[in-house]
């Protein structure tokens, strides 16, 4: 990862616009308990680069699926946190000169801690920024690079956006959904001595539901 | 699982901040991040000098079937061992899923059939003169094109095999050298179609080992990437 000026900028530039101030009507304080939710969710994941090269095969994510449970905390109306135990696959393609062929099925655990900013209420749908890092075990594919001799624990961060449609945070009597997508990423690390490798992060994009109660 | 902590909040955006904010963040990502990264490398020994300059292999991404010819189990050493033992140390190399030797018991089903000189041919040669003389170990295909013809078995049946390996046990002094000889051979059959110079290599014209090198390993993870003039 290359943390140069224009990153440093973007992130600036990111934070200014989304999390300025708002007016003191937005600002306006409430009171709510705090609750517990149980969190399920299902997605499709979409994309993945694993490797890519001048003079090498591209290895690249089909779509594929998560299943996921977790516990989310409602900290304020507001601002819930939260941890996430996820299962996936995703199949693999090889691509090289022009031909493509399989590279098997990829398989995916991962655990997750979510930070989730909702925005203020407008009608009965919401909209949450969510946050998350954690980890990622990817096992399967285990003859192809870079999966072959790669570390078997893989950092993990995401952003994302949710629509939920509810209980509020406050509210643990009635159930939660929510459309959401993120965008993930996670740092892919592999050495082989029979092709020169290098450190890299693959995104994703991950949509789904999401159900909390 | 409620508990009666009451907080004093505050809404920290609106919907619209929140999308800017996804997308803000997903920019940064996709700024800051790289994919990772491969390069193949190079041939340690030149993989054509036997083929005529052709560089030959099998199409990537397929199982590739071997068929060895094992009736006679009389024999002091063990081609079956030898063939178990080869499948295995060349299954170990790829790095793309670019190939799987898989032992068959059906010739017709074979796209590599190995014999020993002890046994008749199982399959008859194409249109390529096929010429082994007093070779330990001979691997033969016949490219019209920029394809391998298909051989037919000894009966005249169709098949699909396009490679055959002849080893001579008579030649060699025990297993090790035998191991040595057909997992030798079944490089020339992945397309290495050479000999390394230096003497530990497997691809070596006299070889003493039935492990493939780094060298061998490399020169066959070059081949596996390169374009192909003849496919098998």
């Amino acid at each position: 990862m290359h943390w140069s000026g224009a990153v440093a900028a973007c992130l600036a530039a990111t934070a200014l616009a989304s999390f300025a101030p708002r007016s003191l009507r937005a600002q306006a304080a409430v009171r709510e308990p705090v609750v517990w939710r149980f969190v399920g969710e299902a997605a499709a994941s979409v994309g993945g680069t694993w490797l890519e090269g001048s003079r090498a095969p591209t290895v690249r994510s089909k779509p594929g699926f998560l299943f996921g449970v977790g516990l989310q905390r409602g900290w304020t109306e507001f601002v819930a946190a939260g941890a996430t135990l996820r299962g996936g696959i995703q199949p693999l393609e090889i691509r090289e000169n022009g031909d493509s062929w399989s590279g098997g099925t990829l398989t995916e655990a991962n655990f997750v801690a979510t930070l989730s900013l909702q925005s203020r209420q407008r009608r009965t749908n919401r909209v949450s920024l969510d946050l998350s890092g954690g980890a990622a075990v990817l096992s399967g594919a285990n003859d192809i690079l870079p999966f072959h001799d790669a570390a078997s624990l893989a950092p993990l961060a995401e952003v994302g956006i949710a629509i939920r449609r509810g209980a509020t945070n406050a509210d643990a009597s009635r159930r939660d959904l929510a459309l959401f997508v993120r965008y993930s990423t996670l740092k892919v690390q592999s050495e082989y001595v029979n092709a020169v490798t290098t450190t890299g992060w693959v995104g994703r994009i991950v949509a789904g539901l999401r159900v909390s109660r | 699982m409620n508990t009666n902590r009451i907080r004093t909040l505050r809404a920290p955006f609106g919907s619209r901040r929140a999308v800017a904010a996804l997308v803000g963040l997903i920019a940064c990502a996709l700024v800051a991040c790289d994919t990772p990264t491969a390069t193949r490398p190079t041939f340690a020994y030149d993989p054509t000098t036997l083929s005529n300059g052709m560089l030959y292999r099998w199409a990537n991404g397929q199982q590739l079937h071997v068929w060895a010819d094992l009736a006679d189990s009389t024999r002091a050493v063990n081609l079956g061992q030898s063939v178990r033992t080869a499948i295995a140390r060349w299954n170990d190399l790829p790095a793309f899923a670019e190939f799987e030797l898989v032992i068959v018991s059906n010739p017709a089903d074979a796209q590599i059939i190995i014999y020993d000189r002890a046994r008749p041919m199982p399959v008859r040669a194409g249109s390529c003169a096929f010429e082994p003389r007093a070779a330990v170990g001979y691997t033969y295909f016949c490219a019209t094109g920029g394809n391998a013809e298909r051989l037919a078995l000894a009966s005249g049946a169709p098949s699909r095999a396009s490679v055959v390996i002849r080893v001579d046990d008579t030649l060699v002094a025990g297993q090790s050298r035998y191991d040595a000889i057909v997992a030798h051979e079944l490089g020339h059959a992945l397309g290495i179609g050479a000999h390394s110079s230096v003497a530990g290599d497997l691809m070596f014209g006299l070889p003493t080992t039935s492990f493939p090198t780094g060298r061998d390993a490399q020169t066959l993870q070059y081949v596996l990437g390169a374009p192909a003039d003849i496919i098998l």
